[in-house]
């Protein structure tokens, strides 16, 4: 049995070879090929060995509470007019960029696992960004559905 | 070893008949329990489409005895009321496509083909599966309550299938109890109708997600992507659709039972609304937010409801041409490309809706733009059938009449896409003609040819094939008879949703068309019951099927009919592509995926 | 099936990823779309919001409706705006009035007029932080085999979700105790809402007055003069209060004297609260989901049966935990920054 399955697992390599080629040209998707023993094995086991260290652990939680302090302190430059509400917008948005991605690159571990999900979160990340721009233009039809007369300003 | 293998089966999977039934966690069971649930709701789908002919047919008649059995008054000349009407046609498309289309293809089909296909044992996660199924219930129950005058006073959601806001959005001021001011239906029935709504979509949500972990990640040796047959790749393309397009979907459904139950006024106007008395919610919110919301699903969901028919159509027609699928990977691009383009075209629904109107253009370019891949698509399966040897079995039969009507469904959808046109037939017979076209007369189809294709596989037994011919040729002709008069009258200017089509001169005009189309469709209906009774009689007593029956190179038939629990007794190993049908230099037709083939040139890529 | 497990380990054909990794992923996924629709929501909503209240008193003049008494006191307001309340011993300062019309002409409510407290959504972000710090670290030991340490920073993340959950009732108990809720909020005072408006602060002055002694004596001799402009006018022959100038008298009450029990007028207030609940509620069922899970984690620590083997598990729930953070990571500056 064993053997018959080895040969069999011999023979299979050679359309692969064939494949490979065309399918590095053509995939979206990149997981064609079989997977070879040792990557299999040394995926399953980086959990176990390769994860980063406390201490890496530890400079990212400084560097969120730092960056939840700068947001707080943009947000009060703002209220003390030091800043304009635009910039202090873009600040406040540009550290929670920040943040969701140390988050997501280091404490979600996506610093090993970027090659294998990124199929998945880059079409995500794209369609947010397009639902959203969508819906902006929709932002003007605010202003114009209300008539005047049909505001009362208290 | 095979021997060992099934005594093995046997220990391990002593289970109670409600474990292998009811509350299964094979793959197989759970699909053709969503094949069983979805042909009952196709029933009561349908009937509510009859209502809806009733009334159109003839608007002003006195319908008797019927009138009797479903309590219609008689001082209205036992005819249903406008709200009924409503009600009718509003559940027609909801049970349609919510309980029938989608359970249907991805559901019954998905969950059994899947695993079969790619020859994995089962799902990644059993238990999700089922519960996938179980979640559907909850749905189905709320849906089917809301028919009863005793939960929903007013009748059950009559807002369209679209539920768009106003109408559906209305709610009570503070305290004032769950009814609409609007209309009787758009309270408590439109309140149940999304919460059954939100339990179908989670019940999606974990079917998509294993679905997708299954084809990535359970398939045979050898399996690579691109030999993949087309029936797996539509269903893994439209999982993907599912995961990414209905949350938000179930973001707008839980959005607007909020406006219904507790006052919030996402999707209400800032100025106020007034009923009578009534005065719609304090706030301001935008209607024209939902129709994004909604169609950013739904339409992404049309394609839901026709890739994986194009699939199974595929596989069909090659099989049974016996000849490899004309260009196997332009079909895989094909797919790819509706489903892409399909998440940037969801505007074409709201040309009329008053969005802003920059961006309409971009998104009619981007709809006339999918007419490319589904091209691609009609002409590969036209040139699969080019000088192949055609066996026209009922399954066949089903799948070519498939790409006849996707063309006429198709190309109507051409009209809709430029925004000059849609101006004019938007909101008329034509729209719906469409959609019939190419929800009921393709995927539906697509769907037959599944259902014969695979039931020797799911019970063991051949339908019989006489009875199969003759409904599908009576499906196709009086579906033709139905739902192809509805571009005349609609280009005629006849509206849709209207109760009384006799309401203006030039509608009247056409009344006699709506009596043909009326008849047709009892017909159409009638037709059906052929199928009911072969499907019953062949379950019980048709001919033994064997394993191999269509002579089928993929890998759900190197295993026995019914597959034991497991599927398959040696793990398989795949050589090829799953469409070597006439392999020069073969004494077969046909070279099953897990044969080795040596010295034979086998398709271009496989 | 024995062999073809491991035949199929040898050949494994998709990503050297786990199963339940992968679906873990897809389920994020589908929360990302979920999240950026409610976002979306909320920024269309707030930026959709008419044009600000000047702008509209500039063009109010023009609206040709024919309610004379109606745009009369819109001209009022406007006049109030500009000069300041002369009808009224100027009990308001130009300073005062100033600062009214700039909030009232914002197109969304601040979250100083929504009781939002800035620092305590800080708070709450930055217990979440630890909470994911805890749960990383969760993990770590975990691989390393130490069930101890595993379970210690487990109960750390239970409890520090349990404290965001805290800090979020009282935040919710603050807003019920303001009936800043959809629907109960006054944001617009035309038709039927004006005479509620009117009767409900007529209702809250009396109150006041008859127990004047919870209140310091300035407030509740403003309050009086407040009660009786609006009962006494039309003994002097002067029209009654509108309801709106009414809401920007209780509006500048307010703001002299914060603590008073008056139902201010919030411009765009229910919407803002239809959209908060929205948000932080949905995140905040995600956050109940994980401490579920958590407990879940914990009783099998208590019951000996969490082991090595569930570095998975612990793994799988971080992510969704990481997950839920970064959903407030956005949350907290879209609701009580910007």
């Amino acid at each position: 049995m064993s053997e018959e399955k080895r040969e069999e697992s011999q023979e299979e390599t050679k359309p692969q070879e064939e494949e490979k080629a065309e399918a590095e040209a053509h995939t979206e998707h990149g997981d064609e090929k079989p997977v070879e023993d040792k990557e299999a094995h040394a995926s399953s086991s980086h959990a176990e060995g390769h994860g980063p260290a406390v201490g890496v652990y530890t400079a990212i939680f400084a560097a969120l509470s730092v960056f939840t302090l700068l947001s707080f302190a943009f947000n009060g430059a703002m209220q003390s007019g030091m800043i304009s509400a635009m910039t202090s917008f873009a600040l406040i948005m540009g550290v929670a960029v920040i943040k969701a991605c140390l988050v997501a690159i280091v404490f979600m571990h996506l610093m090993f696992d970027w090659k294998r999900v990124y199929f998945m979160i880059i079409p995500a990340i794209v369609l947010g960004l397009l639902i959203l721009i969508v819906l902006l233009p929709d932002i003007v039809l605010g202003w114009k559905s209300v008539a005047a007369h049909e505001l009362t300003p208290p | 070893m095979s021997v060992h293998e099934t005594k093995v089966h046997e220990e391990h999977h002593e289970l109670s008949f409600i474990q292998k039934y009811i509350f299964s966690q094979d793959h197989k069971i759970i699909g053709i329990q969503f094949l069983f649930s979805g042909l009952i709701f196709l029933v009561l789908g349908g009937v509510l489409a009859l209502l809806v002919r009733l009334q159109l047919g003839w608007p002003h008649a006195d319908q008797g005895w019927l009138g009797q059995i479903l309590d219609w008054s008689p001082a209205a000349g036992q005819r249903m009321s406008p709200e009924q009407y409503n009600t009718f046609f509003t559940m027609h498309a909801t049970v349609m496509i919510f309980f029938v289309i989608i359970p249907l293809l991805t559901g019954a089909f998905g969950n059994f083909t899947i695993p079969l296909m790619i020859g994995a044992p089962d799902m990644a996660f059993p238990k999700l599966n089922m519960m996938s199924y179980w979640f559907m219930w909850p749905g189905f129950i709320i849906m089917l309550l809301s028919f009863s005058l005793g939960v929903a006073p007013g009748g059950a959601a009559g807002a369209g299938w679209t539920s768009y806001p106003t109408l559906a959005s209305i709610g009570m001021p503070v305290g004032g109890g769950a009814e609409s001011p609007a209309a009787p239906n758009s309270g408590w029935g439109q309140i149940l109708w999304l919460l059954s709504l939100i339990f179908v979509g989670v019940s999606s949500m974990m079917g998509s997600v294993n679905y997708i972990t299954t084809i990535i990640n359970m398939r045979a040796p050898g399996m690579t992507l691109f030999r993949m047959p087309l029936t797996v790749w539509g269903m893994f393309i439209t999982a993907i659709l599912q995961a990414f397009a209905l949350p938000v979907l179930t973001v707008a459904l839980v959005l607007q039972t909020l406006d219904k139950t507790i006052s919030t006024t996402f999707f209400l106007p800032p100025g106020v609304l007034e009923f009578g008395n009534w005065t719609t919610n304090p706030g301001g919110g935008q209607p024209i937010l939902w129709q994004h919301l909604f169609w950013f699903y739904s339409h992404p969901a049309v394609y839901i409801m026709i890739l994986p028919a194009m699939g199974i159509v595929s596989d069909v027609i090659s099989t049974f041409s016996r000849k490899p699928l004309f260009g196997y990977r332009p079909m895989v691009y094909a797919i790819c490309g509706i489903a892409g383009l399909g998440f940037i075209v969801w505007g074409h629904h709201m040309f009329q809706s008053g969005m802003d109107p920059r961006l309409g253009t971009g998104f009619m370019i981007a709809t006339i733009m999918i007419a490319l891949p589904s091209a691609v698509k009609t002409f590969n399966w036209l040139g699969t059938t080019w000088r192949g040897n055609l066996h026209l079995t009922t399954a066949m039969l089903n799948a070519l009449g498939f790409v006849a009507l996707f063309v006429i469904g198709g190309l109507s959808g051409l009209f809709m896409a430029a925004t000059p046109v849609d101006v004019f037939i938007h909101d008329t017979y034509f729209i719906v003609a469409h959609i019939h076209y190419v929800l009921f007369m393709s995927s539906l189809f697509g769907i037959f040819a599944g259902i014969y294709y695979w039931f020797p596989k799911m019970f063991g037994r051949l339908m019989n094939e006489t009875a199969g011919k003759v409904h599908f040729f009576l499906t196709f002709i009086f579906g033709n008879m139905t739902f192809y008069p509805m571009h005349l009258v609609g280009a005629a200017g006849l509206r849709r949703r209207i109760f009384d089509p006799t309401m203006t001169g030039f509608e009247s005009n056409v009344q006699f068309l709506n009596q043909f189309m009326s008849v047709s469709a009892f017909l159409l209906g009638a037709a059906q019951l052929i199928f009911a009774v072969n499907f019953f009689y062949s379950l019980f007593w048709g001919k033994e099927a064997g394993r191999n029956p269509w002579r089928s190179n993929t890998l759900e038939w190197t295993t026995p009919s019914p597959p034991p629990h497991g599927n398959f007794e040696v793990t398989p190993v795949v050589y090829h592509g799953p469409y070597e049908y006439s392999v020069p230099g073969m004494e077969d037709d046909h070279v099953m995926q897990t044969r080795k083939l040596e010295g034979v040139p086998v398709g271009a890529g496989h | 099936m024995a062999h073809a497990v491991q035949e199929e380990k040898r050949l494994h054909m998709g990503l050297p990823i786990p199963n339940g990794k992968l679906a873990m992923w897809l389920f994020l996924v589908t929360e990302i779309m979920f999240f950026t629709a409610l976002i979306g929501t909320y920024i269309v909503l707030r930026n959709g919001q008419p044009i600000p209240v000047h702008d509209l008193v500039a063009g109010m003049d023009q609206d040709g409706n024919g309610e004379i008494a109606r745009s009369e006191a819109r001209g009022e307001i406007a006049d109030l705006f500009e000069h300041g309340d002369q009808d009224n011993n100027g009990s308001l300062s130009e300073h005062e009035v100033g600062q009214i019309a700039s909030v009232l002409s914002l197109p969304w409510p601040s979250p100083h007029q929504v009781h939002l407290i800035e620092w305590i959504g800080a708070l709450n972000t930055f217990v979440l932080i630890c909470s994911s710090f805890s749960v990383v670290l969760a993990h770590h030991a975990i691989t390393h085999g130490d069930v101890k340490k595993t379970t210690i920073y487990i109960t750390i993340t239970l409890a520090l979700g349990a404290v965001f959950l805290v800090v979020k009732a009282f935040e919710y108990n603050s807003k019920f105790s303001h009936h800043i809720l959809p629907g109960y909020v006054f944001d617009r005072l035309d038709g039927s809402r004006g005479a509620q408006y009117l009767a409900k602060v007529q209702a809250e002055l009396t109150e006041i007055k008859e127990h004047a002694d919870h209140v310091s004596a300035e407030a509740a001799a403003d309050c009086d003069k407040l009660l009786r402009e609006l009962t006494a006018r039309e003994k002097e022959g002067l029209r009654s209060l509108t309801p709106e100038e009414l809401g920007l008298r209780v509006n500048a009450l307010l703001e002299k004297h914060p603590d008073l029990h008056l139902t201010p007028v919030i411009p765009w207030g229910n919407m803002w609260a239809s959209c908060y609940f929205a948000m932080t509620g949905f995140h905040a069922l995600h956050v109940l989901g994980g401490l579920v899970v958590f407990a879940i984690i914990l009783l099998m620590a208590f019951f000996g049966t969490l082991g090595a083997q569930h570095a998975g598990l612990i793994e799988l729930t971080g992510l969704y935990w990481h997950f839920v953070d970064i959903v407030w990571i956005f949350l907290f500056p879209l609701l009580y920054l910007v």
